[in-house]
């Protein structure tokens, strides 16, 4: 028998499942302690939370010690916003709140958009520290959601879970001790009622990005600095990586730079799917993927 | 000998394979399934004759609806995707020509004016790509399911409600 815990958190649905047989007290126990590891890493990160760590920084300029967490994932960031030029920023907070992704959801914009400031100008980054140099809304949703799925992971692998699926709203992250694969479709994004190919998933974590649900007027949860607009050409993006943050983190990036600079970094397969419904990407040539042409 | 020298044969022997198949195919003229684009094109299938107009012909110029597809038959293959979503607003025609299992041309209407499209239609031709279809749900066995993120109770109900007031 194996379990399943469901739940809502950080504005997604959670679904861990775990392959290995456990008593029913440490299975309780560990789905206790799930929701609240995802709960404070909520408390801490929220861009939609006024009492978060990260609200605290974002309003006010000054020197704070980071969270245990904080470095892995704003470094990456600090790296990507590098290799995209600045078009995948974490200061890109203000501009979607403007769009109308603010904490109400009201989805209506206020305002015309405005560029985002430059990492520099605003973040001085240590492996301790951060330094706020003035006021921005910071926004790390790009790589928030696939970090704590580590997160949450690595919590069940230190209590002896081999096999298991930690799947937040379809970025999931699949270990399996018995080698066994799991089938994860590929949403079609512009019919949900289909999928356009199945990756087989084992031992490795899987992140899809599309407009299609996150969506308002004309935005999505993607907003490109450089355009102020969201994307269009692209409708998806999946990534295969080691980690759930590395994939989640570069199905944003591709929106942005090219995949073989990407590629020249980090470990990693892809797909990107095309408005006129082309695909392209080097997990064509996977043979853990079935595409439906 | 090192690895480029050794391919360059290989890839020699490759070609030549792929050209007697082509040649083998245009002198049979089989309408068998070519993976060429230009031996596809001199196997252009018999015009069946039309009755009294009411069945089309099994020809390049068979109009097929998006959700009837397989097994998919040579033609022009229409699809207008609008997005399942609130803002509604954002549509696309594609057509794709399929011949002989294999996409030929495709043509993708987007915004006037907007040289997007244009754009990537270059780009399909230039780039190794694939033309996507996709498979119901229902009928592949799937564990899970990856692609935008499901949201949460409160984003729905949020978008739910900026989509009647869209329509009052």
């Amino acid at each position: 028998m194996s379990s399943q815990f469901n739940f809502e958190a950080i504005g997604t649905k959670w679904k861990i499942d775990i392959f290995d047989v456990l008593e029913k007290e440490k299975e309780i126990g560990l789905e206790q302690a799930i929701i609240d590891r995802v709960n404070l890493f909520d408390s801490v990160y929220s861009r939609f939370r006024a009492d978060s760590w990260l609200a605290r920084i974002s309003g006010s300029p000054g020197t704070y010690d980071l969270p245990p967490d904080g470095f892995k994932l704003l470094s990456l960031y600090q790296n990507l916003f590098s290799l995209t030029v600045g078009r995948m920023t974490p200061l890109i907070g203000q501009t979607l709140i403007d769009a109308g992704y603010d904490k109400e959801y009201s989805f209506d914009q206020k305002k015309a958009l405005s560029t985002p400031p430059a990492w520099n100008d605003v973040i001085e980054l240590s492996p301790t520290h951060i330094i706020i140099k003035r006021p921005a809304q910071l926004d790390l949703g790009a790589i928030g959601k696939g970090y704590i799925i580590d997160i949450i992971g690595e919590l069940l692998e230190s209590d002896g879970v081999g096999s298991y699926c930690v799947d937040a709203g379809g970025d999931m992250r699949v270990r399996n001790a018995k080698g066994e694969a799991l089938r994860v479709g590929l949403e079609h994004p512009l019919d949900t009622t289909k999928v356009i190919g199945v990756m087989q998933v084992m031992n490795k974590s899987i992140a899809g990005s599309s407009g299609n649900r996150r969506k308002w007027k004309h935005f999505n949860h993607i907003i490109d600095p450089a355009s102020l607009s969201s994307p269009k050409n692209i409708t998806a993006v999946w990534v295969v990586a080691e980690t759930t943050m590395l994939a989640d983190a570069l199905t944003t990036a591709l929106y942005f730079t090219s995949a073989d600079i990407l590629r020249g970094h980090y470990d990693f397969d892809y797909l990107i799917l095309y408005l006129d419904m082309s695909a392209e990407g080097s997990l064509l040539q996977s043979p853990m993927l079935e595409l439906y042409q | 000998m090192d690895k480029p020298n050794l391919l360059k044969p290989i890839g020699a022997v490759v070609l030549v394979i792929v050209i007697a198949i082509i040649i083998i195919a245009i002198s049979k003229k089989t309408a068998a399934p070519i993976y060429s684009g230009t031996a596809a094109a001199t196997s252009v299938p018999a015009v069946t004759k039309e009755t009294d107009g009411t069945l089309g012909t099994q020809t390049a110029t068979t109009t097929v609806k998006s959700k009837s597809t397989s097994p998919y038959k040579d033609g022009s293959y229409s699809a207008s995707g609008s997005y399942m979503s609130p803002g509604g607003l954002d549509n696309v025609d594609v057509t794709a020509t399929l011949k002989n299992g294999i996409v030929t041309d495709v043509e993708v209407v987007g915004r006037p004016g907007d040289p997007t499209s244009q754009r990537y239609q270059d780009k399909f031709i230039a780039n190794y790509k694939v033309l996507v279809i996709g498979k119901s749900i229902d009928s592949v066995h799937l564990d899970k399911v990856s692609g935008s993120s499901l949201t949460s109770g409160g984003f729905n109900a949020a978008i739910e409600k900026i989509k009647v007031e869209a329509k009052a």
